[in-house]
């Protein structure tokens, strides 16, 4: 079964706790399943950047033994709201 | 038994790769020759902060690249570790390059320029000879010490 963009941004969200979710296919530029994501939760409070990607990798551990590319990118909220005003 | 064996020598191979050098990057390919975008990001990356690292090339052995992704429990490659310490792949290296971290984590490359100007500033007074002090290995540097305990400048 082909892994969907809305099935990993559903997985994130609920998992993670995580008030926003992007969730960018780029597969059509690879020869396999290729994700981009960002996700923004509190849940990534006061943790460091390799825990905040375990807490990615864990949640979709199932996917990624699937997916052949895969970027992400953690912030807070606080992070987020910042970057947005940049 | 044997499995349990296999897999206790496998983790012993990789525990020593991994400590292999203070900064090592497994990647695919060489940094020469990088197979795949992510590898040659990160390779271009270290060097543009002029990190030392030395690499290894999993696409050369199937055993390492598989068991390190179990090992570590990181899925993907490339995977660089800082004195036996998994610091993270690609988006990582590229935040703590954002950031400014990434020099602080990682050694930098010692220039040989670099190297020459301390050890030569190490003293108010420095020899380079052969041999050291207690047993000099050539006539010259044998010469030259006789001289400077005879004029007893005060040295270590």
């Amino acid at each position: 079964m082909a892994i969907s963009a809305d099935h990993i941004r559903d997985k994130l969200t609920k998992e993670l706790a995580a008030v926003h979710v992007d969730v960018e296919d780029t597969s059509p530029n690879r020869c396999a399943a290729s994700f981009k994501v960002l996700v923004v939760s509190p849940q990534f409070e006061g943790k460091p950047l390799l825990q905040r990607h375990r807490m990615v990798n864990t949640c979709l551990a199932e996917e990624l033994k699937e997916i052949h590319a895969f970027e992400q990118k953690t912030l807070t909220p606080e992070q987020w709201e910042k970057q947005k005003s940049q | 038994m044997t499995g349990d064996n296999s897999t206790e020598d496998l983790n012993q191979r990789l525990k020593k790769l991994i400590n292999a050098a203070p900064c090592m990057l497994f990647m695919k390919g060489a940094p020469q020759e990088p197979r795949c975008g992510f590898s040659r990001q990160i390779v271009a990356l270290l060097k543009e902060h002029s990190i030392q690292f030395s690499s290894f090339d999993i696409l050369s052995d199937e055993e390492v690249r598989q068991g390190l992704k179990t090992y570590s429990n990181w899925p993907t490659y490339p995977q660089l570790y800082v004195n036996g310490e998994l610091v993270g792949g690609l988006d990582i290296v590229k935040e703590l390059a954002e950031s400014g971290e990434l020099e602080n984590t990682c050694p930098k490359a010692v220039t040989l320029e670099h190297r020459l100007k301390t050890v030569i500033n190490q003293s108010p007074v420095m020899l380079f000879m052969k041999g050291n002090k207690e047993a000099a290995r050539c006539g010259f540097s044998r010469q030259i010490l006789e001289i400077l305990n005879d004029v007893a400048v005060f040295w270590c």
